[in-house]
């Protein structure tokens, strides 16, 4: 099959957003031990409580090891080799648009977003995440007026400090596992998102991350609460440089949702996945988790993940409230030598909740996807109900689709279900596109994103967009 | 001490006795699988494959271990209207040493007959071990102690037309016992056969049984192993079951567990050539303070195969039953197709069920599902069936009783079929 190989043979089509933005950063010696904690947390200015949770998070990190049990293959990462501080020297004033720093925005103009344009377009607020200090928030005016706090994670600890004090680290403790424990230690940056009570946020949140500066590992922190009644759809959209040595990202995601309270998460994960050889690419080691703390309460997750070389990365939900929702919608695409060990986690514990998990893997390439599932029902829930459906694509006959789905049922009136499928892309199916004039490709491109529709539409829409994109973008030339 | 050094020590104080008047190659096994429990380790609940049994639990404490034939009182005699063939095992050792040939040409007996005789020797040398892991603790340990079991050998085009019955039996009066089996079926080409392995124990003292059983299925042979724990509360088991099928064969295991001892059974599968066949059905009935603990894994390392696997687990009072399946396919499998269900009832609120039926696919052009659920019985059913008259309980019963013959239906023999429906009864009449 002619076209076949030659559609192989490009299958490592370049990183289209790979570059480099010339912004001066400010960086410490690589290495981790306590004084660069101390030094992190004194550059940021902190309260000597943060400080103390800091060391306490990097002695506990020191008596762990990393987990071993995902179906990935690491190579061994040296933590002294990293830097774990790197901010834009030039801090801009934050006055205006025209004031951020041109490199910046070309950067973001490459990314095929303008910030002014979304902006202006479809009014979502931007806390452009560049590297680790926040650089530009807007709309924050706007945002204020409804009493709503969207900020950097730094202004947080500076401004609402009690806010901060109660809810870091009570959904993900420091301890929780090994990447939890180092992100604590040296978190640099990241939002902060507060909904006060009964207040529906008016427009979309996003939050732009981005690795830049080279050899620093970003450590993410993002705290949400949604206070009673309110609403609050977020989004977290990321796409990095080009890079050949491994980057190491290991964020942590903090959501508290209150009684009747709602919170849409949506992530779109583009980072640089390696050359077509699995050289380079980042590693995304993500702790991600929710807790509906009140009763009524939603939380949602929708996930597209087509970047990073190695994605560990479970986005969670304690349903601790009566009737209280959660959902998982997850597309992991993983093409040429990438890994991805994802999946997420359901702990029923309130009366009444249901959770549902719709979960597509495609792999391509030589690529290794695996879906790796909780549910776990607690005595008192009862009438829990779960649905989870795992599906898996596989194109080409060098990759691999792993499903390994958990269920811990101790209460009687629960009702949890779990359905997978692995199939492949049918000759058939090609044929009968083939016919009607589209190319393999654009009908491998037609085949996966139907594939993926269930979830891609459960993304706000501007981003299911840009996810649809991407999907296209990773699978060009994959054809089984 | 720490429970795999008291083992170890009992083995290397023991070597003598233990291998005595075995072949110099089934001893040389068995110190490679001493070194090998002595890399691993007993497994610990942070092992996946053991992740809810904690075998080092069972094992510590003082434990007797006889190393010479001892009499033992006779069991109840299994299905003695039943026309089958038998090979009867008191506390991992055949209680008749003799090797017996079928009217159909099958040889069955003594598994240590066997390995020493002139004619089975190279037979049991060349299978024997061929199929099991020993870098699964509880194989290498079973392997290290193993003195006796059962041998069944069908020949090329052997048909039997009754089963051959593995009736092990464990007993023991006042102390713990700690006993060790092998059984090994080899099926050679088109050979057709059905062979019914029971657990049964009696007696009031503790009882640790460690079971490893081969089957080695040839070309075009058919095969049916029904298996059935029916253990008292004080008699734990843990069963390792390996079956290697080749080109066009089949293989059909269902097994059942109603009795009240502990299980832990792990049911492993290899399809090692084109067209395989295999199906595993099987029921776990678990009340009072039960564990039962059923790994499955099918692993398709040739193309054309197609494994089934039906689990059913019914779990009441405080007990815990768990299930971790697996379905392997290799890069050049293709065109497997494999289904693995796990489908559960849970009856209390104190009891609980774990599931976790798990894919690791390789290759693409597959039709690999698996499902799982957990739920409770069906209100609108039971609804229904008070309504024509039938009381709570019965209407109960009957659901249950569907539920599990989903699962006990398969088993080959008819008489057998009756013997486990009416364990199936009395273990619901505790649930």
């Amino acid at each position: 099959m002619e076209e076949r190989d030659k559609i192989i043979a490009d299958l490592g089509n370049e990183y289209k957003y790979g570059f480099t933005t010339d912004i001066e950063t400010e960086t410490i010696p690589r290495g981790l031990n306590e004084d660069v904690v101390r030094l992190i947390s004194q550059k940021k200015g902190e309260p000597e409580w943060l400080t103390a949770y800091r060391l306490k998070a990097y002695n506990h990190w020191l008596t762990m090891t990393m987990p071993t049990w995902a179906h990935l293959d690491i190579p061994e990462i040296d933590y002294q080799d990293i830097i774990y501080y790197a901010a834009p020297r030039t801090k801009p004033k934050l006055n205006s648009m025209d004031e951020v720093d041109p490199e910046l925005r070309r950067t973001f103009d490459k990314l095929g977003i303008p910030l002014e344009e979304q902006m202006a377009l479809s009014g979502v607020a931007v806390d452009a995440v560049m590297d680790s200090v926040s650089v530009k928030t807007t709309f924050k005016e706007v945002l204020a007026e409804k009493g709503i706090i969207f900020c950097s994670i730094s202004e947080a600890v500076r401004d609402y400090p009690e806010l901060v004090r109660k809810y870091l680290g009570s959904v993900v403790p420091y301890a929780d596992n090994f990447f939890t424990a180092l992100n604590a230690a040296v978190f640099s940056d990241g939002s902060f998102c507060y909904i006060p009570k009964g207040v529906r946020c008016p427009m979309e949140l996003s939050t732009y991350f981005r690795i830049n500066a080279a050899g620093t590992g970003q450590f993410e922190r993002t705290l949400i609460v949604a206070d009673e009644g309110s609403y609050v759809s977020y989004l977290e959209g990321c796409t990095a440089p080009q890079r050949d040595e491994n980057q190491l990202h290991a964020a942590v995601v903090e959501i508290v949702v209150l009684k009747d309270a709602e919170v849409k998460y949506s992530t779109v994960q583009n980072w640089y996945p390696g050359d077509k050889e699995g050289k380079g690419g980042i590693y995304n080691f993500v702790t991600k988790r929710g807790i509906c703390k009140g009763d009524n309460a939603r939380l949602s997750w929708t996930q597209v993940e087509t970047g990073s070389a190695i994605t560990w990365k479970y986005p969670s939900c304690i349903l601790a409230g009566d009737n209280s929702v959660a959902e998982f919608y997850s597309v992991a695409m993983t093409n040429n030598f990438q890994q991805a060990d994802t999946g997420t986690k359901m702990i029923h514990i309130g009366r009444n909740t249901r959770s549902r998990i719709v979960s597509k893997g495609i792999s391509a390439g030589r690529s290794q996807n695996s879906y790796r599932g909780l549910v776990r029902v607690a005595k008192g829930a009862e009438n829990a109900r779960n649905y989870s459906q795992c599906d898996s694509l596989l194109i080409g006959d060098k990759c691999g689709a792993h499903t390994f789905p958990y269920m811990d049922v101790q209460n009687p009136s629960a009702v949890v279900e779990h359905e997978a499928t692995t199939s492949k892309i049918s000759e058939e199916q090609l044929f009968y596109c083939n016919q009607r004039g589209l190319s393999t490709e654009d009908a491998v491109g037609l085949i996966v994103n139907g594939y993926a529709k269930e979830v891609l539409s459960k993304l706000p829409m501007e981003f299911a967009v840009e996810a649809q994109k991407l999907l296209a973008i990773s699978l060009e030339g994959s054809v089984g | 001490m720490p429970a795999k050094q008291n083992l170890l020590d009992n083995y290397l104080s023991n070597i003598d006795i233990i291998g005595e008047g075995l072949p110099v190659w089934f001893n040389a096994r068995r110190s490679d699988a001493a070194a090998s429990l002595n890399l691993h380790g007993l497994p610990t609940a942070k092992q996946e494959q053991y992740l809810h049994s904690n075998i080092e639990r069972l094992v510590e404490g003082e434990w007797e271990q006889y190393f010479v034939t001892r009499r033992h009182p006779d069991p109840t005699p299994l299905l003695p209207e039943a026309d089958a063939y038998r090979v009867e095992l008191r506390n991992g050792r055949a209680a008749n040493e003799a090797l017996k040939v079928s009217a159909e040409g099958a040889i069955y007996g003594s598994l240590c007959t066997a390995a020493c005789s002139a004619e089975y020797g190279a037979i049991v040398e060349r299978w024997l071990d061929s199929a099991a892991d020993m870098s699964d603790a509880t194989t290498a340990l079973t392997r290290m102690f193993v003195q006796d079991g059962a041998f069944i050998y069908l020949p090329a085009g052997v048909e039997m037309q009754s089963p051959i019955v593995i009736d092990s039996a464990y007993h023991t009066d006042g102390e713990s016992e700690m006993c060790f089996a092998q059984a090994l079926v080899v099926a050679e080409e088109s050979a057709r056969g059905e062979v019914i392995v029971t657990h049964r124990s009696e007696g009031a003292g503790r009882i640790v049984v460690g079971f490893t059983r081969e089957a080695i299925v040839g070309k075009a042979a058919d095969i049916k192993i029904t298996e059935l724990y029916d253990l008292q509360q004080n008699c734990s088991i843990v069963n390792n079951n390996y079956i290697t099928q080749t080109g066009k064969s089949h293989c059909a295991t269902m097994c059942c567990k109603t009795g009240d001892g502990y299980v832990r059974a792990a049911y492993n599968t290899a399809l090692t050539e084109p067209e395989a066949v295999s199906d595993v059905w099987a029921l776990y009935l678990c009340s009072g303070e039960e564990h039962c603990d059923i790994n499955m894994a099918a692993r398709h390392l040739a193309p054309d195969c197609r494994s089934y696997s039906l689990v059913k687990g019914v779990a009441s009072g405080t007990a815990m039953g768990s299930f971790a399946g697996m379905v392997y396919v290799a890069q050049d499998a293709q065109r497997t197709d494999a289904q693995q269900q796990s489908r559960n009832l849970l009856l209390s609120d104190t009891a609980r069920i774990f599931t976790q039926p798990q894919l690791e696919i390789y290759a693409d052009d597959v039709k690999c599902t698996h499902g799982a659920t957990v739920g409770q019985l069906d209100d609108e059913a039971i609804y229904y069936m008070r309504q024509r008259g039938l009381s709570e309980q019965q209407a109960r019963r009957l659901q249950i009783e569907g539920f599990a013959y989903d699962v006990v239906q398969h088993c080959g023999c008819p008489n057998m079929c009756r013997y486990i429906s009416e364990l199936t009864a009395k273990k619901l009449e505790k649930m």
